[in-house]
C-alpha cells in the first residue's frame, strides 16, 4: 500500500466497502480516485474577456410596455443573473433600479430544457437554409396567389415593429390575452390617440384602482417603485391611501387600505358616480361632465352593493389631494377603462398623462378578424411569435381549423407552446439574451437590448429571418428602411440613426445609449390629455351564462397570462396570497364555502357556459360571497415539462364575448360550483408558519394618522410608534452589557444589517426569485414541497389581520435568516458548522455540516433549510448556476448568507490597487445582496450597522422599527419597519398602552407561539390558508 | 458538488441496469423533471470517456511529487528558468481574477507558429487548434479545440480560492505551486517493455507538472496565520486581518 495517512486509509476503506456492492454490476471500482478534471482554456481569448470575472451588459429582457433597463450579469460565456441597472452618477435611468420577477423568469427561460434547439418541419429537424428557402417560397407563392402574409404576436415595440409591418404589409396583430386592448381603445375613443396612459403614482396622495394589478406585472414595472415612493413616510409627506374597488383582492389589492368589494360588472357604475362627484366638486369642464353623464350615486350604490357614503368617501378623498384612478385588470371592459380615465380628467390629476406606451396594442376584434381571414383562406403565410392561440383563445374560435386553412404556419418562438404542434415550421428565434433590439415602454424612454451571451442553440434573430426572407422572396416595403440593411443589427442602428438627436454625432449617441442601456428623448406628442370625444355610450357587457356565482379571472403575479408557466421558479415560489404552488386553485369566500359545505382542498366542478373544470378550493377572505376567483396561466398542453401537468386552463372557461369595442374577452362570466366529494391536490408553502400574526409581532402596523403627526424621524425611541419593545436593547449587545455563557461577538469593522420596510413590501416575490437565481437553490418539485422541503431562503410571510372594526389588514413580511447577534443555532451546532463571523454574519459552512439539524430546531424564525437529497439541475439549467456559490449535497443545512459571495467580491474589489486597510464606504453596500438589488419597491436596505451614518443605520432608527420575537434576545441584524395603516390604532387592538407607558412590554405575549412556527420537518399541510 | 459526474453516473447505471439485470437505480430518485442524485453515499465514479482516473490522484488532495499525463509535455523549466519568462506573461489573469488563467492556444502559437515548430511536442499545439483563425496559424474549420490540460492543483469545488487576492497581496506563485521553474526537465528513466528494461530520455510522463504542496486545509490555515505579507499589508490592523483570515467563509461559501 502506498504512503497513506490515517485519514486516507479510512477513506479508502469506506469506499472500497461501498464500491464492492456495485462491482458485481460491471463497474471496476477497486479504487476510488477523485476524477481528474480538465482545464479547457480558450483557443483564442477575446481581448476584453478575463476568465472568472463579471461583465455587465446593459440591456432589456422584458418586452413592450413591460420593458425596463436592466443589466445581464455575464461570466465565462453565460448569463447567470439579471441585475438592476443603477446607471452612472450623471446618467441614471428614469426608472427605479429593480429586477422584477418577470426579468428573472426570462433568465430561467433562456436555460429552459424545453427550448427549441434548431429549425424543424413537422417535428423533423431541418437546416436554417432549408427553412428560410421554404419560407421564402411560401411567401412568394402567397404574394403571387394574392394572399396575405400575416403576423400574430405578443406586445413588442421599437424597430422590430416597423420591420414586421413592412414584411407583412401591415397585416400584423399584436395582442396578449390579458392585455391592454380595452385601455388603449378607451384612450383612443376619448383622446383620439392610441397610446397607454402613464401614471405618476409617486405624485399621488390617493390611488383608486378598479383591479389593475399594477404591483404584479400590469403596466411598467416602475409603477411599483413609484407607488412605494407615494407611500414612503420617510420622504417628508403623508402616506398615500390606496382604495381598491373590485370583487376580488389580489396581491396588488393586498396593499389596499380600503377594499370595497363591489358586485362584478358594477365597477363602471361606481367609477362614473365617482367621476361625477369629483367633476362637480372640482368644477370640471362641461365636456367632461357631458361624457360622464348624470351617474347618480344612489344607482351606483344599489348595483354595486357599496354604500352611498363609501362612494362619496372615495370621491372626497380623491378630489381633496392628488388623486389618480387606474382601470381594471384582466377583466377590464372598455367602458371601465374609459370611466377610470374620466375620473382622472374630472380630477385634473397631475399624476395622469398620455405619455405611456405607444407601441401597437391590438383589440380582441383584430384577433377575431385575423382568424376569420385565416379560415376564409385569404392568408397564405402566418407567422406566430410569442403568442399561444391554442392555449389562450376562447373555444368559440376554432384555432385548429383556422391554422389548418393557412398553407404555411411558422412559429418563431424560442420555446414550444400549445400551438407549436399544429404549425408546419418551428423556427426558433434568438431570445432576449441573445438578440439585438429596442423597446419603448413610454414615449420618452427607449431601452436598448444587446446580446449578453452567444446563442445557446441554433437560433437566429427574428429581424435577420425577416430580412433574409424578404430579400430572397422579393418583397418590397411600402416605406421606412425597407429590407436594405444587411443584418438586423444594421437595421436597428439605422432606425436609431433616423431618430437620433441632431446635436450629437450619431456614433457617440449610439455608444452612449448602448453603454447605458437606455436613452431618454422628448415625447413626439404633448402627453397632456386633450379630450376629443363628445359622447361615450356606457353600456358594459351583461354577464353571460347561468349559475349563482361570478367567475373572476386574474393574472398570476408570477406566471402572468401563462407565459412563465414553464419556469420552475414561477411554479415553486409560493403564490403571495395563498402560498399555492404547482397547480391551480379556486378562491371562494369562507361564507360561501361554509354554505356549500366546502373546506380547504375539497374538489369542486366549476362550470361556465364555455366549459367545466375540476379543481380544489381555497377559502379566501378577499372576495365577495357571490364571486369565485381563478388565476390565469396554468393547464398548458405542449408548453413544456413544468407547465403541462399542473392546474387548469382558465381560458377554457371563457365564452369569449366581446363588448362593443371587441375587448372584454375575460370579464363577466357566470359560473356554478358543485362539490365532487373528492379531495384536491393543493400544495401550499403557508403552513410552516401561521397565516395570522397571532400577536407575535412578526408583522406590525402603525397608525398612518399618528405617523403623519409624529413623522418618521430618527428622534423617536424604538417601540414608541409600534408599541413593540425589544429593539431598545440593541445597545446592550454593541456595548457588551449582557452576560452570556458563550461570550459576545465583536465586530471591529463591519456588522452587516438589513432593514425590511413592510410598508413598502408588496409581496411580489422578486426577492425570493432573485435568491433562487443567485444562490443556486434547487427546485424540489410538488411532492417535496408538500413534504415541507422547499429550499427557499426567503419566504414572504403573509399575515391577514383584522382590526377592531373588522377591516382586513394584510401585511407582507419577508423572512430570511436574521443573522442574529446572539443566535440560537450557533450554540447547538456540535461541529461548529455555523458560527458568528467577524462581520456579524451567521456563517454556514456546508462542508463542515454533518446534518444534525439541531440548528433548524433552535431557530425561532424557521429560516433554515435542510437538503434531504442531492438535487440536480436538468441540463441546461446547470449553466445558470452561480460559480461563486457551492451547490449543496444531501445531508447539509443551508440558509440565507446575506449573499456573502457578493460581500466578499465588494471587499476584494476595494483591495484591488493595493489599499488593503480601507473600510468599504457605506454607500457601496446599499444594494449588495441579490434580494435588495431585485426589490422593485426599495423595501430592503442593506449596509454596515457599525457606521452610524449608513442608510441602514438611519433606517433602523425609524420610529417604525421593530424586531420580531425580540424577547428571545436574538439581537437580529434584520430590522423590520412597521406598515402604515389607516385603520384603527394597533395599540388599542393589542391592548397595550401608549409608548413610554408600557415599561417592560418586551416581555409580553410574543414568542410563546413561535415554537410551533419553528417546526420544520413535518408540517400539517391541511391547514386552511385563506384566513 | 461534482454534479456532472453524478448526472452521468445515473445515466450509466441506467444503461447497466438494463443490460445486466441489476437494479435500475436511476429510477429511484423520482420523476425526471426533478432529478436528484441516485444515492449520495455512493462515491461519484469517473466514467469512461468522461474523466480519467489516475493513481497519482488517489487521495483527494495530499499526493505530491507525481502528476497526470498531460496532452503536451510542456517544459516549465525551459520557459521559466532557461528563458527567464515571467509567470504572468502566460498566466495573465492571476492578478485580476479568481483564476490564475491557463493561456489560450493563441498565446502558445504566438511564438510557436515559427519558433521550434519542427519539434513533435510543439506541433501538437497547433494540432488541437489547426482550424482556428488566429493570426498566422491556420484557417477556420471544424478542428478548433482547446488543449485539454489536466488539473494538477485542484481544490475541491467547495473551496473558492481567489488568485488575485494572493498575488496582489504579495504571495509568490512558488509558495503554493512549488518550484515550477524546475519542473518539466528532461531526465532519463527506465521502463519494462516486453520483459526487457528500456531506458528512456525526455520528460517523464507523470512529471510534466506535479504538485509540491499538499494544498490541504491545515496548510492553507498555517499560511493565513503566519504569512509575512499580512503584517506588511495591514500594519497595525494585522491582528484583525488574521482573525478575518481564520473565518471559514474566507474560502467556503
Amino acid at each position: 500500500m502506498p504512503n497513506l495517512n490515517r485519514r486516507d486509509f479510512l477513506k479508502a476503506l469506506g469506499i472500497t466497502g461501498g464500491a464492492s456492492a456495485l462491482s458485481a454490476c460491471g463497474l471496476d471500482t477497486n479504487m476510488y480516485p477523485t476524477p481528474v478534471e480538465k482545464i479547457l482554456p480558450y483557443v483564442v481569448k477575446p481581448d476584453q474577456v478575463t476568465p472568472g470575472t463579471y461583465t455587465f451588459f446593459a440591456t432589456a429582457v422584458t418586452r413592450g410596455p413591460h420593458a425596463l433597463p436592466v443589466t445581464a450579469r455575464h461570466r465565462d460565456g453565460r448569463v447567470t443573473f439579471v441585475s438592476a441597472n443603477f446607471g452612472t452618477k450623471d446618467n441614471k435611468p428614469p426608472t427605479g433600479p429593480q429586477v422584477p420577477t418577470s426579468a428573472l423568469f426570462e433568465l430561467q427561460k433562456h436555460y429552459s430544457p424545453d427550448r427549441l434547439k434548431g429549425p424543424s418541419q413537422g417535428g423533423a429537424p431541418k437546416s436554417w437554409d432549408e427553412a428560410l428557402t421554404a419560407l421564402a417560397t411560401a411567401v412568394k407563392a402567397a404574394v403571387a396567389g394574392g394572399k396575405k402574409v400575416a403576423y400574430f404576436g405578443g406586445y413588442k415595440s421599437g424597430a422590430i415593429v416597423e420591420l414586421i409591418r413592412s414584411f407583412t404589409g401591415g397585416n400584423a396583430v399584436f395582442w396578449e390575452p390579458a392585455g391592454y386592448g380595452p385601455l388603449a381603445k378607451a384612450v383612443e375613443g376619448l383622446f383620439g390617440r392610441r397610446v397607454l396612459p402613464d401614471y405618476a403614482l409617486d405624485k399621488a396622495t390617493y390611488v383608486l384602482s378598479f383591479g389593475a394589478p399594477f404591483l404584479s406585472g400590469w403596466g411598467n414595472p416602475d409603477l411599483a417603485d413609484r407607488f412605494a415612493k407615494a407611500r414612503n413616510p420617510n420622504i417628508g409627506k403623508s402616506v398615500a391611501r390606496f382604495a381598491l374597488v373590485s370583487p376580488h383582492r389580489d396581491q396588488t389589492g393586498a396593499k389596499a387600505d380600503d377594499f370595497l368589494a363591489c358586485a362584478p360588472g358594477s365597477e363602471v357604475a361606481v367609477a362614473l358616480a365617482v367621476a361625477r362627484l369629483v367633476a362637480d366638486r372640482k368644477g370640471a369642464p362641461d365636456a367632461v361632465k357631458a361624457l360622464i353623464g348624470a351617474a347618480p350615486v344612489e344607482d351606483a350604490a344599489k348595483s354595486s352593493g357599496l354604500t352611498v357614503e363609501q362612494i362619496q368617501g372615495i370621491a372626497e378623498q380623491l378630489a381633496s389631494g392628488v388623486g389618480v384612478a387606474l382601470p381594471g385588470g384582466a377583466t377590464c371592459s372598455t367602458d371601465l377603462a374609459a370611466a377610470s380615465l374620466l375620473i382622472n380628467l374630472a380630477a385634473g390629476s397631475p399624476a395622469f398623462s398620455l405619455g405611456g406606451y405607444a407601441g401597437p396594442v391590438d383589440d380582441f376584434s383584430a384577433v377575431e378578424k385575423l382568424f376569420a381571414d385565416m379560415s376564409g383562406g385569404s392568408i397564405g403565410v402566418l407567422l406566430l411569435d410569442d403568442v399561444d392561440p391554442a392555449y389562450a383563445l376562447p373555444k368559440r374560435i376554432d384555432v385548429a381549423a383556422a391554422l389548418k386553412a393557412v398553407p404555411t404556419v411558422v412559429s418563431l418562438s424560442s420555446h414550444t407552446s400549445d400551438t407549436t404542434k399544429s404549425v408546419a415550421w418551428a423556427l426558433p428565434t434568438a431570445d432576449v439574451f441573445e438578440d439585438w433590439g429596442d423597446e419603448e415602454p413610454t414615449q420618452t424612454l427607449r431601452v436598448l437590448r444587446q446580446p449578453a451571451t452567444s446563442p445557446l442553440y441554433d437560433t437566429r434573430s427574428l429581424g435577420d429571418v425577416l430580412l433574409t426572407v424578404a430579400r430572397s422572396s422579393g418583397l418590397v416595403a411600402a416605406s421606412g428602411l425597407g429590407f436594405a440593411p444587411e443584418t438586423w443589427r444594421d437595421y436597428l442602428t439605422q432606425s436609431w440613426q433616423a431618430s437620433a438627436p441632431a446635436d450629437v454625432p450619431f456614433a457617440e449617441y449610439w455608444e452612449r445609449s448602448l453603454q447605458a442601456g437606455f436613452a431618454v428623448r422628448a415625447p413626439a406628442a404633448d402627453p397632456a390629455p386633450a379630450l376629443t370625444a363628445t359622447a361615450w355610450a356606457f353600456n358594459p357587457p351583461a354577464p353571460s351564462g347561468a349559475g349563482d356565482l361570478f367567475l373572476h379571472l386574474h393574472t398570476h403575479p408570477f406566471r402572468q397570462d401563462g407565459r412563465y408557466a414553464n419556469q420552475p421558479w414561477a411554479q415553486e415560489v409560493g403564490d403571495p396570497m395563498t402560498g399555492q404552488v404547482w397547480g391551480s386553485w379556486l378562491e371562494i369566500s369562507p361564507e360561501k364555502a361554509e354554505e356549500l359545505g366546502l373546506a380547504y382542498n375539497d374538489e369542486v366542478e366549476l362550470t361556465t357556459e364555455a366549459g367545466s373544470v375540476k379543481l380544489a378550493v381555497v377559502p379566501y377572505r378577499g372576495l365577495r360571497k357571490d364571486v369565485v376567483a381563478l388565476a390565469l396561466g396554468q393547464g398548458h398542453q405542449g408548453s413544456g415539462r413544468y407547465a403541462d401537468k399542473y392546474g387548469v386552463n382558465a381560458f377554457s372557461l371563457v365564452p369569449g364575448l366581446s363588448d362593443k369595442a371587441g375587448a372584454a374577452a375575460l370579464g363577466a362570466v357566470k359560473a356554478s360550483v358543485k362539490k365532487t366529494g373528492a379531495k384536491g391536490g393543493l400544495i401550499t408553502t403557508f403552513s410552516v408558519y401561521s397565516s395570522t400574526d397571532q400577536g407575535r409581532h412578526f408583522g406590525a402596523h402603525v397608525s398612518a394618522e399618528k405617523l403623519a403627526k409624529a413623522g418618521d424621524a430618527e428622534s423617536h425611541h424604538p417601540g414608541e410608534l409600534t408599541g413593540i419593545h425589544g429593539l431598545e436593547l440593541d445597545s446592550r449587545l454593541t456595548e457588551q452589557k449582557i452576560t452570556d455563557f458563550y461570550g459576545l461577538p465583536d465586530h471591529p469593522t463591519y456588522r452587516f444589517g438589513l432593514t425590511v420596510d413592510t410598508n413598502a413590501c408588496t409581496g411580489c416575490g422578486a426577492c425570493g426569485v432573485a435568491c433562487y437565481a443567485e444562490n443556486n437553490l434547487p427546485i424540489v418539485g410538488p411532492k417535496k414541497v408538500a413534504e415541507g422541503r422547499e429550499m427557499t431562503w426567503i419566504r414572504v410571510n403573509r399575515y391577514w389581520e383584522q382590526d377592531v372594526g373588522g377591516q382586513d389588514d394584510i401585511r407582507f413580511v419577508p423572512m430570511m435568516c436574521q443573522q442574529c447577534g446572539h443566535a440560537g443555532c450557533e450554540n447547538v451546532c456540535p461541529v461548529l458548522a455555523t458560527y458568528h463571523n467577524i462581520d456579524g454574519l451567521n456563517a454556514m459552512v456546508y462542508n463542515r455540516c454533518v446534518g444534525t439539524r439541531y440548528c433548524s430546531n433552535a431557530c425561532p424564525y424557521s429560516v433554515r433549510r435542510f437538503n434531504y437529497h442531492t438535487y440536480l439541475w436538468p441540463e441546461p439549467f446547470n449553466l445558470q448556476l452561480n460559480p461563486d456559490v457551492t451547490t449543496r449535497q444531501m445531508g447539509v443545512m443551508e440558509k440565507c448568507t446575506f449573499c456573502v459571495q457578493r460581500i466578499r467580491q465588494v471587499k476584494s474589489a476595494f483591495k484591488d490597487g493595493g489599499n488593503f486597510t480601507r473600510t468599504v464606504p457605506s454607500e457601496v453596500w446599499e444594494s449588495v445582496p441579490a434580494c435588495v438589488e431585485a426589490c422593485p419597491s426599495q423595501a430592503l436596505t442593506f449596509g454596515n450597522l457599525k457606521d452610524e451614518n449608513s442608510k441602514v443605520s438611519k433606517a433602523k432608527k425609524s420610529g417604525r422599527a421593530y424586531w420580531p420575537l425580540a424577547d428571545l434576545n436574538t439581537f437580529p441584524a434584520v430590522t423590520y419597519l412597521a406598515k402604515a395603516s389607516f385603520h384603527d390604532d394597533p395599540q388599542s387592538h393589542h391592548g397595550g398602552g401608549h409608548a413610554g407607558e408600557q415599561g417592560g412590554g418586551h416581555e409580553a405575549k410574543a414568542g410563546h407561539e413561535a415554537g410551533g412556527a419553528a417546526g420544520h420537518g413535518n408540517p400539517a399541510k391541511e391547514t386552511p390558508s385563506g384566513h | 458538488m461534482r454534479r456532472r459526474h453524478s448526472l452521468s453516473l445515473s445515466a450509466a447505471l441506467l444503461a447497466l441496469g438494463l443490460s445486466s439485470g441489476c437494479p435500475d437505480l436511476a429510477s429511484f430518485p423520482g420523476t425526471e423533471d426533478f432529478p436528484r442524485a441516485a444515492h449520495a453515499l455512493l462515491p461519484e465514479f469517473p466514467l469512461p470517456g468522461d474523466t480519467q482516473a489516475e493513481p497519482w490522484h488517489v487521495s483527494s488532495g495530499a499526493t505530491t511529487g507525481i502528476g497526470p499525463d498531460q496532452p503536451i509535455a510542456f517544459p516549465h523549466f525551459r520557459h521559466v528558468t532557461e528563458l527567464g519568462m515571467q509567470c504572468e506573461y502566460c498566466h495573465s489573469s492571476a492578478r485580476k481574477s479568481i483564476h490564475g488563467g491557463v493561456p489560450d492556444t493563441k498565446v502558445c502559437a504566438g511564438c510557436h507558429w515559427q519558433v521550434k515548430k519542427e519539434l513533435p511536442e510543439i506541433a501538437k499545439i497547433t494540432s488541437f487548434g489547426e482550424g482556428c483563425a488566429y493570426a498566422g496559424v491556420g484557417t477556420l474549420n471544424d478542428k478548433c479545440e482547446p488543449i485539454p490540460w489536466k488539473k494538477v492543483h485542484d481544490t475541491p469545488d467547495f473551496v473558492h480560492f481567489n488568485h488575485s487576492r494572493h498575488v496582489q497581496g504579495g504571495v509568490e506563485c512558488t509558495e503554493c505551486h512549488g518550484q515550477i521553474g524546475l519542473q518539466g526537465q528532461a531526465t532519463t528513466w527506465s521502463v519494462v517493455e516486453d520483459g526487457k528494461q528500456v531506458d528512456k530520455t525526455g520528460i517523464q510522463p507523470g512529471h510534466v507538472m506535479v504538485r509540491e504542496t499538499t494544498m490541504q486545509m491545515g496548510w492553507c490555515l498555517d499560511c493565513h496565520a503566519t504569512h509575512p505579507s499580512i503584517d506588511k499589508n495591514y500594519g497595525d490592523k494585522a491582528q484583525l486581518r488574521r482573525a478575518e483570515l481564520k473565518d471559514c467563509w474566507t474560502c467556503h461559501k
